[in-house]
């Protein structure tokens, strides 16, 4: 794609709207989505407050309130000794991740070296590879360097495990960014780490707050890697605990859905915090530049 | 391969039972120094039982295991919902043997298999592991398994409800698991509804099949079954009409059908199958019955839409707490009867599927052993059985719960279970999605199912065997 | 950075591969290395569990090209899946995409988030709630089937062969049109305004800004979604493990459900390398070809 489009400040979105009849249909059938999506949601939440019996007899109604589910998913889910592990862990790794993205995207989409795009192609296949492939070698790998019961155990295959994608979406993004910007930059003097700070990734943070919001997600809720790689209890992430709420014949749904709660709530306080910069575009890339 | 695992293996043994032996003798020497290093109260045991000791000093028979000196064993187990059973098991074992150190790693069950495999593949397996009794021939094929027999002595193996139990965990003529715990289906019925109505507990199957009648014409469903995954329970009972179908033309001891390799059932198979699709037609299970799990099957029957309900005895604790919750009636239970022509009662094909494995490549087998061997004694078994209702392999237990001791009662005729001597993989999963693609269909056939059944048995043992 | 006599250019080249040198380690390290080492134990009879293992060829693979008829049927349920699923994932998130992004701001937000939320929910809380949903005897359809009097279409969502993927595909649409839409929005949000504007002044109509706009403008989110979405389709394994078990029979079983049993409950792990290999190829092998279609010319 040649058209780059210009960068031109955005007017004031949405200055002479008014509510037409398309727009009314249009606000109905996102209203009618937003229903259907959200619904499924609000019966996690309801059944987090039922006993087991009533989520079973009454599924859809509630007849018990019984908010000390979540008292003891936070103690039989050892959320309190589990937390800080999973926070250090999912932040370590994402800050890590952002800088290799970031650089490989800029890479791909701008810097553009011989054979760049076979490159781009080959690592994209790492994308499609199983868990069966990867578990026992990256096990043995990571063993092998010596750090099994770290962190590291953990943060390492993360991080390996988020970049393709992330590159993938990222380098679409910068593919796409006006050169204009960058040649007005660079005749003015600035280096490529200067426009590649100042310029370029302030117009790509909608999609970078996009990739945090979907690697923060794979990271948070790991649940199989960390559970065969750390025997420890001092490095034990929030998902093993849930191991506590399941089993074959016997399942509490209320203290596990409690649970399940518990696990999200930090990942839609990141969602919250990261979906405001999808506001700022092109547009505050070409204030700031 | 196999043949070097196999003589691999036969080296092993014999150095195991050679130490066994000498450490055996020796041990009434090394106790006391061990215990002293230990509590004072670990001596009671090991005075417990001087008789278990005398015999094993014998060349050859298995004598009771003495753990390695700091032995270390890392544990895995699948049973977050039995954390108490666990832990008092694991302090009766300490107590038994001082000085055992023991690390213990929690799995979900449906992620163990995996688990087990990245363990062992990294060389990090663990020492003692959960294994499904299914599972034993399978990993005995690839020499995972440590063989316990050189430490069964007399006195252990007495404890065992019966024969079956050990040989169900068996594999070459080596006791390669333990059993703990025991899963077969039973019908649980509504005491206060049959009462109200006058039912009786049938018989016979003939009897059954007139009250499911019955039941019908109320409009009830006779009995809730829940047949998913792959048919569940509908295929449980196919497989309860198969046993006397089976019993009746003078199978039931056929080797080939006790190691699970017939491959020839000449419409017998078809028979079974065709009996219980004309059950589920009529509606004996309800119409939905391959779309309901175990919990939608509980809770059809709790809230008195349906007369009995197929289940596991592993179920009852959650079942009882439903039912508590919902209209509180009695629960009474009876297993699948024989039919009328029948000269046997019932089978129950009941066995104990939820076991053990130690690793074939542990540091400290006499440990492994004499950890089994605290687990299946009478104070451990008795947790499991009244702390936990489940039903144990031991003969040394009092059920407190009359319902559960009414189907522990079953379990001791075990004999005619089948055990397949390979690796039955993912046999069991196929044939009864067979089952359920027969009962759905409006064109396939019961000899096409049982044409498919023995295709993919014999598939399942070339494949194991290859 | 010094300015040498070489050009700009070539300066900016050579620092690409710096830029590119974390990745390509990262990746060759916890990703080549462990496919490479998976093809080479695909032609063994490995069991994944012991040390032991002897070459046997080709024959892994020719036992899946000529008698694993079940890997086949299942491969089948997977392309009918990924092609349904992703046709109805792509649409619906591109549209929601339009009509997000042309509300008012504080619906803006408001739709982003709430139509992502399942995005982020754990899997298990996933199948609580959808079983609930579909299952027979007091599910959520079936009461508002017979509420409405449509008694009659009541039936077992996930158990009867007619409907059972058609359940796994509006679950898996529920659970990632989100996502889609994110990616089509945030990519829309580079589109600038008064272009499109200036369009409308011209008269043109929705339809006619999807047509030259929004559409053509988002081709690379266009060619993500689609790669992301068939693949992760083709190579689905939870969302079927939840909610049919590949039941009722095997009418919903998916190669990746043939691969666990093959490793985890045969112990042929070999083979379930070489079954899980044949699935990588193919799905690389589609995602070139769309690449190979939708990746924007250059000129350059």
């Amino acid at each position: 794609m040649s058209s780059n489009p210009i960068p031109v400040p955005r007017a004031k979105p949405h200055a002479k709207r008014h509510w037409t009849v398309g727009a009314v249909v249009e606000q109905i059938l996102l209203l009618l989505m937003a229903v259907f999506v959200l619904y499924p949601l609000f019966f996690v939440l309801l059944t987090s407050f039922k006993t087991n019996s009533d989520v079973i007899l009454n599924p859809f109604g509630i007849s018990t309130f019984e908010p000390q589910n979540y008292i003891t998913a936070w103690f039989t889910g050892k959320v309190g000794s589990y937390l800080l592990n999973s926070v250090i862990t999912t932040l370590v790794t994402l800050v890590i991740q952002v800088v290799i993205i970031v650089l490989a995207a800029y890479a791909f989409g701008k810097l553009k070296p011989w054979g760049y795009n076979a490159l781009l192609s080959l690592l994209l296949m790492t994308m499609f590879v199983t868990s069966e492939m990867t578990t026992v070698p990256n096990y043995i790998t990571i063993r092998d360097m010596g750090l099994m019961g770290t962190r590291w155990s953990l943060i390492i295959p993360y991080v390996a495990s988020g970049l393709i994608t992330g590159t993938y979406i990222l380098t679409n993004f910068v593919r796409e960014l006006p050169k204009e910007l960058d040649e007005a930059a660079r005749i003015d003097g600035a280096g490529i780490f200067k426009i590649l700070w100042k310029v370029d990734l302030p117009m790509i943070t909608p999609a970078l707050a996009t990739l945090v919001i979907f690697n923060f997600n794979g990271v948070w809720s790991e649940f199989y890697w960390a559970l065969i790689v750390i025997k420890d209890e001092a490095l034990k992430t929030l998902p093993l605990g849930l191991i506590n709420f399941q089993s074959q014949f016997t399942s509490d749904y209320g203290v596990l859905t409690a649970g399940l709660v518990i696990l999200t709530v930090p990942v839609v306080a990141v969602y919250l915090f990261f979906s405001r910069y999808f506001i700022a575009g092109i547009s505050a890339g070409a204030v700031k530049g | 391969m196999t043949k070097k695992i196999v003589s691999l293996l036969m080296v092993f043994v014999l150095v195991l039972a050679l130490t066994a032996c000498t450490t055996s003798t020796e041990a009434p020497a090394d106790e006391p120094s061990a215990a002293a290093t230990a509590a004072p109260e670990a001596q009671e045991p090991a005075a417990e039982d001087p008789a278990a000791e005398t015999p094993a000093a014998e060349s050859g028979s298995p004598a009771k295991p003495v753990p390695e000196e700091g032995a270390v064993l890392h544990f895995m187990h699948i049973y977050p919902e039995h954390a108490n059973a666990i832990e008092k098991s694991l302090e009766i074992i300490q107590r038994d043997n001082p000085g055992m150190e023991i690390n213990v790693s929690v799995v979900p069950w449906n992620e163990a298999t995996k688990s087990i495999q990245t363990a062992a593949a990294t060389d990090e397996m663990y020492d003692i592991f959960f294994q499904w009794s299914t599972q034993v021939p399978g990993y005995n094929d690839i020499g995972l398994l440590l063989d316990l027999t050189p430490y069964i002595d007399d006195e252990w193996r007495s404890w065992y409800i019966n024969d079956a139990a050990l040989e169900e965990y068996s594999d070459d003529g080596k006791v390669l698991g333990m059993p703990l715990r025991g899963t077969a289906v039973f019908v649980i019925y509504n005491v206060d509804m049959f009462e109200e109505n006058g039912w009786e507990i049938p018989t016979t199957q003939e009897e059954l099949v007139a009250l499911c009648d019955t039941i019908l014409e109320t409009g009830l469903i006779p009995i809730s079954a829940p047949g998913t995954p792959n048919g569940f329970q509908v295929e449980s009972i196919r497989g309860r009409v198969f046993d006397n179908i089976v019993y009746m033309n003078g199978l039931i001891e056929d080797p080939e059908r006790l190691t699970d390799r017939k491959t020839e059932w000449n419409g017998l198979y078809a028979e079974s199958a065709e009996i219980v699709k004309g059950w589920y037609q009529k509606g004996y299970f309800g119409e939905n019955a391959f779309g309901l799990g175990r919990e939608e099957g509980q809770t059809i029957f709790v809230t008195e839409d349906s007369a009995m309900l197929l289940c596991n005895n592993n179920e009852l604790v959650a079942l009882r707490e439903l039912n508590e919750a919902a209209n509180n009636f009695e629960i009474g239970s009876f297993s699948w009867p024989a039919p009328a022509a029948s000269d046997r009662a019932m089978f129950t094909a009941a066995g104990f599927g939820d076991g053990w494995g130690a690793w074939s490549g542990t540091k400290y087998p006499q440990a492994c052993a004499a950890f089994f061997r605290s687990l299946a004694g009478q104070e451990a078994m008795t947790i499991w059985a009244n702390e936990e209702l489940c039903i144990v392999p031991s003969n040394q237990v009092e059920y407190a719960d009359p319902v559960q001791g009414a189907f522990a009662a079953q379990y001791e005729d075990g004999g005619y279970k089948v055990v397949a001597d390979y690796n039955t993989g993912n046999k069991g999963d196929l044939t009864g999605q067979a089952f359920v693609d027969y009962c759905l269909s409006d064109t396939m056939t019961a000899d096409e199912l049982e044409t498919q059944v023995e295709e993919i048995t014999a598939r399942t043992i070339a494949d194991a065997e290859e | 950075m010094q300015r040498k006599p070489l050009k700009l250019e070539t300066q900016r080249k050579i620092l690409g591969y710096f830029f590119l040198l974390p990745i390509v380690v990262m990746l060759t390290v916890f990703m080549f290395y462990p496919i490479v080492k998976s093809v080479v134990m695909s032609f063994t009879n490995w069991s994944g569990m012991t040390d032991d293992w002897e070459w046997v060829g080709l024959n892994n693979y020719i036992r899946i090209f000529t008698n694993m008829p079940e890997y086949w049927r299942a491969m089948k349920v997977n392309v009918i899946y990924a092609l349904i699923a992703t046709a109805v994932q792509l649409t619906l998130g591109f549209l929601l995409a339009v009509l997000v992004i042309n509300m008012r701001p504080r619906w803006q937000s408001f739709y982003k988030i709430a139509l992502y939320l399942p995005v982020i929910i754990p899997a298990a809380a996933i199948s609580v709630m959808w079983r609930y949903i579909y299952t027979p005897e007091y599910g959520l359809i079936n009461q508002f089937l017979r509420a409405i009097g449509l008694e009659e279409l009541c039936r077992a969502w996930t158990a009867d062969p007619d409907t059972a993927l058609g359940a796994v595909i509006v679950t898996n649409t529920w659970r990632y049109a989100g996502f889609t839409m994110v990616l089509y929005y945030v990519a829309m949000l580079d589109i600038p305004k008064d272009v499109l504007e200036s369009a409308q002044i011209d008269g043109a109509n929705r339809w006619h800004l999807i047509r030259y706009f929004y559409l053509p403008l988002t081709r690379g989110t266009t060619e993500i979604n689609l790669i992301l979405t068939i693949t992760g389709c083709l190579r689905a394994f939870d969302i079927f493990y939840l909610l049919t078990s590949g039941g009722p029979g095997t009418s919903t079983k998916v190669v990746s459900m043939w691969i666990m049993e093959t490793a985890f409950q045969s112990y042929k792990y070999g083979r379930a390398l070489a079954m899980s290999i044949v699935l990588f190829v193919i799905v690389v092998f589609t995602m070139v070809i769309f690449r190979l279609i939708l990746t924007p010319r250059e000129k350059e």
